[in-house]
This record gives C-alpha cells, sequence and structure tokens, in this order.
C-alpha cells in the first residue's frame, strides 16, 4: 500500500463532503419554505373568502340599483356596494397573484423581496378593504333594506345620521390605535421586527419573512 | 494586510470550502462534531481575515488556520473524550454514494482508519500530502523546514507499509 494510492480516496471524500453538505443545505432549504408555504395558506384562505364576500357584494349592489333605478338614493347605494365588490375581488386577486408569483426555486434573497412585496399588497389590501367596513356597512345595511324597496335615508334618517356618527368614531379609533401601537413598536425597537406583531393581519407574512432571514444567514455562514 | 470586503471572504470561503469540510472530516468524529470544527474553523477564518495577505495565495493561509484550529480542537477533544462514552464512529461516517464502487468505499475505510493512527501534526502532514501541496507549501502552513517535511513524509510512506502489512491491507 502506497500513500499515494490513497490520493483518490482523498479526491472521492471531498467530492462525498461537498456533496453531502449540498444534500443538507437543500434539505433545510426545502423544509423552511414548507413552513413558509404553511404561514402563507391563512392567508390564501382569507383572500378566498374575500373573493366570494365580493361576489356576494356586487350581487347585492345590482338587485339593489335594479330594482330602484327610480330612486336616486339607492340607485347610488347600489353601485357603491357594486363598486367595493369589485374592489375587493380585485384586490384579494392581486394579494393572491403575488402569493402564486413566490418563486421558491429562486434564491433565498429573490423570495425574501417577493415576500417583502406580498407584505406591501397585503397591507394596502387589508387598510383599503378593512377600514372601509367602517363607512361601506352602511351602504350594505341600505342596501339590503332596497331589496325591499325600502329608503333608510328617507324613512329613517335617524338611524343614517346615527351610522354616520358611529362610522366616524369607529375609523378614528381604529386609526388611532394602529397609530399608537405603531408608535409603541417603534419605542420598543420592534418596528424592523419581522415577527412583531402589528396587529394588521400580516403576522403569518412576517413569520415567513423570519424564516427566510435565518435562511439567508445559514446561506451567509 | 486584507483590505477586500466580507463578501470577498465569503465568497473566497465558498470556493474553497472544501478545504474547511475535508480537514473538519480529518479531525472530528461524528457529524455533530464535525459541523462543529467546520463552524469553529469558519470562525477563525473570519477572525483572521483582516490580517489576510492578498499577496500569498488564499489555500495556504487558510490551510495553516484550518489546521492550526483542527489540531487545537482535537487537543481539547482529546481531553473531553476521557470522560465520555465513544460513539462508533462507522455509523457516522460521510454516507457512501450511490457512485461510489465498493473499491472506493474499501480506500476510505482504510484512509479514516490510517489517519486515526496519526498524531495532529503527522495527520496535518498527510492531508497536505493528499491535497498534492508542494514541499515548500507544507513546510509554510506547518511552519517546519523543508527538509524536515521530506523525511516525515519518507517516514510516513514507511508508516503506512507497514500498518498495511500489519493489518493485511498490501
Amino acid at each position: 500500500m502506497e500513500l499515494d494510492e490513497l490520493r483518490q480516496a482523498w479526491q472521492t471524500l471531498g467530492h462525498q463532503l461537498e456533496r453531502q453538505q449540498d444534500l443538507q443545505w437543500q434539505l433545510l432549504r426545502d423544509r423552511k419554505l414548507d413552513r413558509l408555504r404553511g404561514y402563507l395558506r391563512p392567508l390564501v384562505w382569507g383572500q378566498v373568502l374575500q373573493i366570494l364576500l365580493g361576489i356576494g357584494l356586487i350581487l347585492l349592489g345590482i338587485a339593489c340599483w335594479s330594482r330602484n333605478s327610480d330612486v336616486p338614493a339607492l340607485l347610488a347605494t347600489g353601485i357603491g356596494v357594486h363598486v367595493f365588490g369589485v374592489v375587493n375581488i380585485m384586490l384579494a386577486g392581486i394579494t393572491l397573484g403575488r402569493v402564486s408569483r413566490i418563486d421558491y426555486a429562486a434564491p433565498v434573497v429573490s423570495i425574501q423581496k417577493q415576500n417583502a412585496h406580498l407584505l406591501q399588497v397585503y397591507l394596502r389590501n387589508s387598510s383599503g378593504c378593512g377600514l372601509a367596513w367602517w363607512i361601506m356597512w352602511l351602504p350594505v345595511t341600505m342596501a339590503f333594506a332596497g331589496l325591499a324597496r325600502i329608503d333608510l335615508a328617507q324613512q329613517a334618517p335617524a338611524y343614517i345620521w346615527s351610522g354616520i356618527l358611529v362610522s366616524v368614531i369607529g375609523l378614528a379609533g381604529t386609526w388611532f390605535y394602529l397609530h399608537r401601537s405603531q408608535r409603541r413598536r417603534s419605542a420598543n425597537g420592534q418596528a424592523t421586527q419581522v415577527d412583531a406583531n402589528a396587529g394588521d393581519g400580516g403576522d403569518g407574512i412576517r413569520r415567513g419573512q423570519r424564516l427566510l432571514d435565518e435562511l439567508a444567514r445559514f446561506e451567509r455562514e | 494586510m486584507a483590505d477586500s470586503t466580507g463578501s470577498d471572504f465569503g465568497t473566497l470561503l465558498q470556493q474553497h470550502r472544501g478545504i474547511v469540510l475535508k480537514v473538519a472530516n480529518s479531525y472530528a468524529y461524528g457529524t455533530e462534531d464535525r459541523a462543529d470544527l467546520a463552524q469553529d474553523i469558519a470562525a477563525q477564518l473570519w477572525r483572521a481575515w483582516p490580517a489576510y495577505d492578498p499577496s500569498r495565495a488564499f489555500s495556504t493561509w487558510m490551510y495553516r488556520i484550518a489546521l492550526n484550529t483542527a489540531i487545537s480542537w482535537l487537543r481539547g477533544e482529546g481531553l473531553r473524550r476521557r470522560h465520555a462514552v465513544p460513539l462508533d464512529e462507522e455509523l457516522h461516517e460521510p454516507a457512501v454514494a450511490c457512485g461510489d464502487t465498493h473499491e472506493e468505499a474499501e480506500r476510505l475505510h482504510l484512509l479514516r482508519r490510517f489517519m486515526d493512527t496519526l498524531d495532529p501534526l503527522n495527520r496535518a502532514l498527510l492531508v497536505l500530502y493528499l491535497e498534492e501541496r508542494s514541499t515548500r507549501e507544507m513546510a509554510e502552513v506547518l511552519g517546519l523546514g523543508e527538509s524536515n517535511v521530506t523525511t516525515r513524509i519518507s517516514r510516513l510512506k514507511q508508516r503506512l507499509r507497514d500498518w498495511a502489512a500489519a493489518n493485511g491491507w498490501c
């Protein structure tokens, strides 16, 4: 047995070790990305529900404006609800599009960017459609009443005015809450933490972002 | 002195990661110990990076630090092992890939067994020899004279012959 005969074995060992390391990295990556998919699943279901809600709003809106084309207030209410339904579907569709466009085979940095973009889109969606409900509940109840050709603006103005008051208070209260929690998170240094509970429903995406950060750190190390 | 950025270090480390893996595999037993040692080596390389002289070969610098770290680690490990139950090292060998022949697997096994019989310095010498480093580079990495390296390699060759004969692997 000569020392030179072991060189071939040494080279084989080198290849094996690199293969093994690549395999371990791939397994880790697959495991983390599976978890990311899991975190995004509730978001997907939420968007599907938003689409169904949008369809319901469109049907309600159409039923309202088609039956009350001679009552301007109900006609406008029906059209408003109809448009709100379309906006709900569009924003949910855009969010779902972003989720489906995440390329899990791409480099981690690229997935990080896609996920961050998804968070932005989702936050616009949730603030656009979520906060709007403080206002839109009123046209929706008016549209339901409109199905029976009842014009609440004419027949129950007190209800409308008190509804508007509730809407304004609710909007102001929500804005105040979000603003205060944002300030509190900034003061605690959590504003940059991707896992911080912001109370805006985007926590699954943020948890995913934290996973991706871990993966990117591991890749660098 | 290295004036390069951390990303240069990362790229070089990635290019020469085989050195870290092979040195860790030569000195540590078990998957976790190997991973720990590889991480220690990477950490030492990062600490020493600001003092790296780019006019000299990166691989030589890397071998020196990797082998010094591994030798220190093995000495510490020796102390730990006296108080620990030994693992069946065969269970922790890198998996033999499907493409590897029986002969290759046998030689790998033999290489590992022979390495186990060597002291840390001779093990480092064997690693450098198997990596086909020049005598000058080996001397530089190990801090020995070139003639000393040549003598030690001759002894190592004889030692392998004797060991193989004694174990029926001629």
